[in-house]
Protein backbone atom coordinates (compact mmCIF):
# COMPACT_ATOMS: atom_id res chain seq x y z
CA UNK A 1 0.00 0.00 0.00
CA UNK A 2 1.53 3.71 -1.00
CA UNK A 3 0.81 6.60 1.85
CA UNK A 4 0.45 9.55 0.21
CA UNK A 5 1.00 12.31 2.06
CA UNK A 6 -2.60 13.91 1.19
CA UNK A 7 -4.60 10.84 2.26
CA UNK A 8 -3.00 9.84 5.62
CA UNK A 9 -4.58 9.55 9.06
CA UNK A 10 -2.34 9.78 12.24
CA UNK A 11 -3.50 7.19 14.40
CA UNK A 12 -2.48 7.76 17.70
CA UNK A 13 -1.65 4.96 19.97
CA UNK A 14 -1.60 4.57 23.62
CA UNK A 15 1.46 1.63 24.20
CA UNK A 16 2.87 0.04 27.36
CA UNK A 17 6.09 1.44 28.17
CA UNK A 18 7.85 -1.91 27.91
CA UNK A 19 6.28 -2.88 24.19
CA UNK A 20 7.14 0.57 23.13
CA UNK A 21 10.60 -0.02 23.70
CA UNK A 22 10.65 -2.94 22.42
CA UNK A 23 8.92 -1.79 18.81
CA UNK A 24 12.12 1.08 18.86
CA UNK A 25 14.09 -1.85 19.49
CA UNK A 26 12.99 -4.15 17.17
CA UNK A 27 12.94 -1.11 14.38
CA UNK A 28 16.37 -0.22 15.07
CA UNK A 29 17.97 -3.84 14.16
CA UNK A 30 15.71 -4.05 11.71
CA UNK A 31 16.35 -0.56 9.93
CA UNK A 32 12.92 0.01 9.61
CA UNK A 33 10.26 2.59 11.62
CA UNK A 34 8.29 1.37 14.20
CA UNK A 35 5.47 3.22 12.32
CA UNK A 36 6.15 0.50 9.52
CA UNK A 37 6.10 -2.40 11.86
CA UNK A 38 3.39 -1.35 12.90
CA UNK A 39 1.05 -0.82 9.39
CA UNK A 40 2.19 -4.01 8.48
CA UNK A 41 0.34 -5.79 11.36
CA UNK A 42 -2.58 -3.98 10.43
CA UNK A 43 -2.89 -3.73 7.05
CA UNK A 44 -4.58 -7.42 6.68
CA UNK A 45 -7.73 -5.63 8.52
CA UNK A 46 -8.14 -4.36 5.36
CA UNK A 47 -9.17 -7.65 4.27
CA UNK A 48 -11.36 -8.54 6.96
CA UNK A 49 -13.36 -5.00 6.23
CA UNK A 50 -13.77 -5.85 2.82
CA UNK A 51 -15.70 -9.01 4.02
CA UNK A 52 -17.56 -7.20 6.88
CA UNK A 53 -18.94 -5.13 4.47
CA UNK A 54 -19.86 -7.67 2.21
CA UNK A 55 -21.35 -9.72 5.51
CA UNK A 56 -23.51 -6.42 5.52
CA UNK A 57 -24.73 -5.92 2.51
CA UNK A 58 -26.19 -8.99 1.94
CA UNK A 59 -27.39 -8.92 5.50
CA UNK A 60 -29.60 -5.47 4.74
CA UNK A 61 -30.68 -6.65 1.70
CA UNK A 62 -34.30 -7.44 2.15
CA UNK A 63 -34.54 -11.35 1.64
CA UNK A 64 -38.97 -11.98 0.46
CA UNK A 65 -39.29 -10.64 -2.94
CA UNK A 66 -43.13 -10.78 -2.61
CA UNK A 67 -43.15 -9.96 0.86
CA UNK A 68 -41.26 -6.98 0.25
CA UNK A 69 -43.95 -6.16 -2.62
CA UNK A 70 -47.25 -7.63 -0.93
CA UNK A 71 -48.50 -3.80 -1.09
CA UNK A 72 -48.35 -3.65 -4.92
CA UNK A 73 -51.17 -6.05 -5.18
CA UNK A 74 -53.53 -5.22 -8.02
CA UNK A 75 -57.38 -5.38 -6.54
CA UNK A 76 -58.94 -4.14 -9.48
CA UNK A 77 -60.97 -6.01 -11.77
CA UNK A 78 -58.56 -7.96 -14.21
CA UNK A 79 -58.92 -7.16 -18.05
CA UNK A 80 -58.71 -10.17 -20.66
CA UNK A 81 -59.43 -12.04 -17.12
CA UNK A 82 -61.10 -15.54 -19.47
CA UNK A 83 -58.28 -15.72 -21.19
CA UNK A 84 -54.76 -18.16 -20.64
CA UNK A 85 -51.23 -16.33 -20.21
CA UNK A 86 -50.66 -17.46 -23.79
CA UNK A 87 -53.43 -16.55 -25.26
CA UNK A 88 -52.70 -12.81 -24.32
CA UNK A 89 -48.92 -13.21 -25.35
CA UNK A 90 -49.79 -15.15 -28.45
CA UNK A 91 -53.33 -15.01 -29.57
CA UNK A 92 -53.87 -18.92 -29.00
CA UNK A 93 -53.95 -21.54 -26.18
CA UNK A 94 -50.60 -23.51 -26.06
CA UNK A 95 -51.10 -25.57 -22.88
CA UNK A 96 -53.70 -24.83 -19.89
CA UNK A 97 -53.30 -23.95 -15.92
CA UNK B 1 -37.75 -36.91 -24.52
CA UNK B 2 -35.23 -38.74 -22.23
CA UNK B 3 -34.82 -37.49 -18.91
CA UNK B 4 -31.50 -35.87 -17.94
CA UNK B 5 -31.66 -36.04 -14.16
CA UNK B 6 -32.76 -38.72 -12.34
CA UNK B 7 -36.33 -38.86 -10.23
CA UNK B 8 -36.20 -36.00 -8.06
CA UNK B 9 -39.82 -35.88 -6.03
CA UNK B 10 -40.09 -34.91 -2.31
CA UNK B 11 -42.08 -33.19 0.30
CA UNK B 12 -41.89 -29.67 -0.48
CA UNK B 13 -43.23 -28.54 2.90
CA UNK B 14 -39.70 -30.72 4.30
CA UNK B 15 -37.20 -30.60 2.42
CA UNK B 16 -37.09 -26.71 0.91
CA UNK B 17 -34.34 -25.42 2.96
CA UNK B 18 -31.59 -24.05 0.36
CA UNK B 19 -33.60 -24.90 -2.38
CA UNK B 20 -33.27 -23.05 -5.57
CA UNK B 21 -36.89 -22.63 -7.15
CA UNK B 22 -37.59 -21.77 -10.48
CA UNK B 23 -39.82 -19.16 -11.19
CA UNK B 24 -42.72 -19.60 -13.61
CA UNK B 25 -44.24 -16.07 -14.93
CA UNK B 26 -47.66 -17.58 -14.18
CA UNK B 27 -46.93 -17.24 -10.46
CA UNK B 28 -45.75 -13.94 -10.14
CA UNK B 29 -48.98 -12.89 -12.44
CA UNK B 30 -51.37 -14.78 -10.18
CA UNK B 31 -49.66 -13.15 -7.06
CA UNK B 32 -49.89 -9.47 -7.71
CA UNK B 33 -53.62 -9.88 -9.36
CA UNK B 34 -55.77 -10.51 -6.75
CA UNK B 35 -59.12 -11.38 -8.64
CA UNK B 36 -56.43 -14.31 -10.56
CA UNK B 37 -58.48 -17.92 -9.85
CA UNK B 38 -54.70 -18.89 -8.82
CA UNK B 39 -54.25 -15.85 -6.46
CA UNK B 40 -54.24 -17.95 -3.50
CA UNK B 41 -52.52 -20.56 -4.22
CA UNK B 42 -50.13 -18.18 -5.60
CA UNK B 43 -49.93 -16.40 -1.94
CA UNK B 44 -49.72 -19.74 -0.26
CA UNK B 45 -46.78 -20.82 -2.75
CA UNK B 46 -45.22 -17.19 -2.25
CA UNK B 47 -45.08 -18.13 1.78
CA UNK B 48 -43.56 -21.62 0.89
CA UNK B 49 -40.78 -19.96 -1.15
CA UNK B 50 -40.43 -17.19 1.67
CA UNK B 51 -36.17 -18.57 2.93
CA UNK B 52 -35.49 -20.31 -0.97
CA UNK B 53 -33.70 -18.77 -3.27
CA UNK B 54 -36.08 -17.99 -6.20
CA UNK B 55 -34.47 -17.70 -10.02
CA UNK B 56 -36.08 -16.83 -13.38
CA UNK B 57 -34.53 -15.40 -16.49
CA UNK B 58 -35.26 -12.59 -18.57
CA UNK B 59 -38.03 -14.21 -21.02
CA UNK B 60 -39.87 -14.99 -18.18
CA UNK B 61 -39.74 -11.21 -16.62
CA UNK B 62 -40.46 -9.96 -20.42
CA UNK B 63 -44.06 -12.22 -19.69
CA UNK B 64 -44.44 -11.03 -16.34
CA UNK B 65 -44.72 -7.56 -17.64
CA UNK B 66 -46.75 -8.11 -20.78
CA UNK B 67 -49.29 -10.23 -19.13
CA UNK B 68 -49.55 -7.86 -16.01
CA UNK B 69 -50.15 -4.79 -18.39
CA UNK B 70 -52.75 -6.83 -20.16
CA UNK B 71 -54.64 -7.90 -17.44
CA UNK B 72 -54.16 -4.69 -14.85
CA UNK B 73 -53.48 -2.27 -17.67
CA UNK B 74 -51.16 -0.79 -14.66
CA UNK B 75 -48.15 0.31 -16.10
CA UNK B 76 -47.05 1.43 -12.80
CA UNK B 77 -47.54 -2.12 -11.31
CA UNK B 78 -45.86 -3.96 -14.05
CA UNK B 79 -42.53 -1.92 -13.72
CA UNK B 80 -42.54 -2.25 -10.58
CA UNK B 81 -43.11 -5.83 -10.32
CA UNK B 82 -40.44 -5.63 -13.09
CA UNK B 83 -37.99 -3.24 -11.87
CA UNK B 84 -37.74 -5.00 -8.17
CA UNK B 85 -37.09 -8.19 -9.96
CA UNK B 86 -34.23 -7.57 -12.36
CA UNK B 87 -32.76 -5.17 -9.57
CA UNK B 88 -30.51 -7.52 -7.71
CA UNK B 89 -31.91 -6.13 -4.27
CA UNK B 90 -33.22 -9.35 -2.54
CA UNK B 91 -31.22 -11.73 -1.23
CA UNK B 92 -33.22 -14.42 -2.25
CA UNK B 93 -34.16 -13.55 -5.87
CA UNK B 94 -31.62 -13.86 -8.87
CA UNK B 95 -32.25 -13.12 -11.83
CA UNK B 96 -30.40 -15.07 -15.13
CA UNK B 97 -30.24 -13.35 -18.61
CA UNK B 98 -31.26 -15.20 -21.17
CA UNK B 99 -27.55 -15.54 -23.21
CA UNK B 100 -26.79 -17.59 -25.97
CA UNK B 101 -25.50 -20.65 -23.93
CA UNK B 102 -29.12 -20.43 -22.21
CA UNK B 103 -31.23 -19.60 -25.33
CA UNK B 104 -29.30 -22.79 -26.97
CA UNK B 105 -30.29 -25.12 -24.20
CA UNK B 106 -33.74 -23.73 -24.39
CA UNK B 107 -33.88 -24.24 -28.36
CA UNK B 108 -32.56 -27.79 -27.95
CA UNK B 109 -35.52 -28.98 -25.26
CA UNK B 110 -38.30 -26.48 -27.67
CA UNK B 111 -36.88 -28.55 -30.75
CA UNK B 112 -37.06 -32.34 -28.68
CA UNK B 113 -40.16 -31.98 -27.51
CA UNK B 114 -42.72 -33.97 -29.52
CA UNK B 115 -45.49 -31.51 -28.39
CA UNK B 116 -46.90 -28.15 -29.42
CA UNK B 117 -48.23 -26.84 -25.93
CA UNK B 118 -45.01 -26.34 -24.41
CA UNK B 119 -43.53 -21.87 -25.40
CA UNK B 120 -40.15 -21.24 -26.21
CA UNK B 121 -40.52 -19.55 -22.58
CA UNK B 122 -41.25 -22.61 -20.91
CA UNK B 123 -38.57 -24.41 -22.54
CA UNK B 124 -36.32 -21.78 -21.49
CA UNK B 125 -37.67 -22.51 -17.51
CA UNK B 126 -36.44 -26.39 -18.25
CA UNK B 127 -32.96 -25.34 -19.35
CA UNK B 128 -32.34 -22.22 -16.32
CA UNK B 129 -33.44 -25.10 -14.09
CA UNK B 130 -31.12 -27.85 -15.35
CA UNK B 131 -28.36 -25.14 -15.79
CA UNK B 132 -28.43 -24.54 -12.27
CA UNK B 133 -29.27 -27.75 -11.27
CA UNK B 134 -32.43 -27.30 -9.61
CA UNK B 135 -35.01 -29.53 -8.91
CA UNK B 136 -37.84 -27.77 -8.28
CA UNK B 137 -40.25 -25.62 -10.33
CA UNK B 138 -42.94 -23.18 -9.33
CA UNK B 139 -45.48 -23.30 -11.78
CA UNK B 140 -49.39 -23.49 -12.46
CA UNK B 141 -48.92 -24.53 -16.04
CA UNK B 142 -50.41 -28.40 -15.92
CA UNK B 143 -48.74 -29.30 -19.67
CA UNK B 144 -45.19 -28.35 -18.19
CA UNK B 145 -45.70 -30.11 -14.76
CA UNK B 146 -47.37 -32.95 -16.66
CA UNK B 147 -44.11 -32.99 -19.58
CA UNK B 148 -41.29 -33.40 -16.56
CA UNK B 149 -42.82 -34.57 -13.88
CA UNK B 150 -40.23 -37.22 -14.13
CA UNK B 151 -37.41 -34.94 -14.40
CA UNK B 152 -38.62 -32.11 -11.63
CA UNK B 153 -40.62 -31.58 -8.24
CA UNK B 154 -43.04 -28.49 -8.76
CA UNK B 155 -45.02 -26.23 -6.63
CA UNK B 156 -48.08 -25.61 -5.75
CA UNK B 157 -47.75 -29.57 -5.05
CA UNK B 158 -51.28 -29.41 -6.45
CA UNK B 159 -53.34 -27.16 -8.86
Amino acid sequence: MTYNKSKIKVLPIKLADALYQDLKYVAEKQHTSMAEIVRKHIEPVQETAENLRKKHQQKSKPKDIFEDLKHLIYTGPLYEADKTDDEILYGGKLGEY
Amino acid sequence: MKPTKPMMKFSMEENLENTKIVLDANIVIAYFSQKDPCHAQALLCSKLLENQLKVLNTLIVSEIATVLLVKTKDKYLASQVVDKFISNKYSKTRMYACDSSLLRSTSAIFKAFNDTKLSFQDCSIIALARKLKAHTIATFDKDLRKAFAHEFAFLPKSI
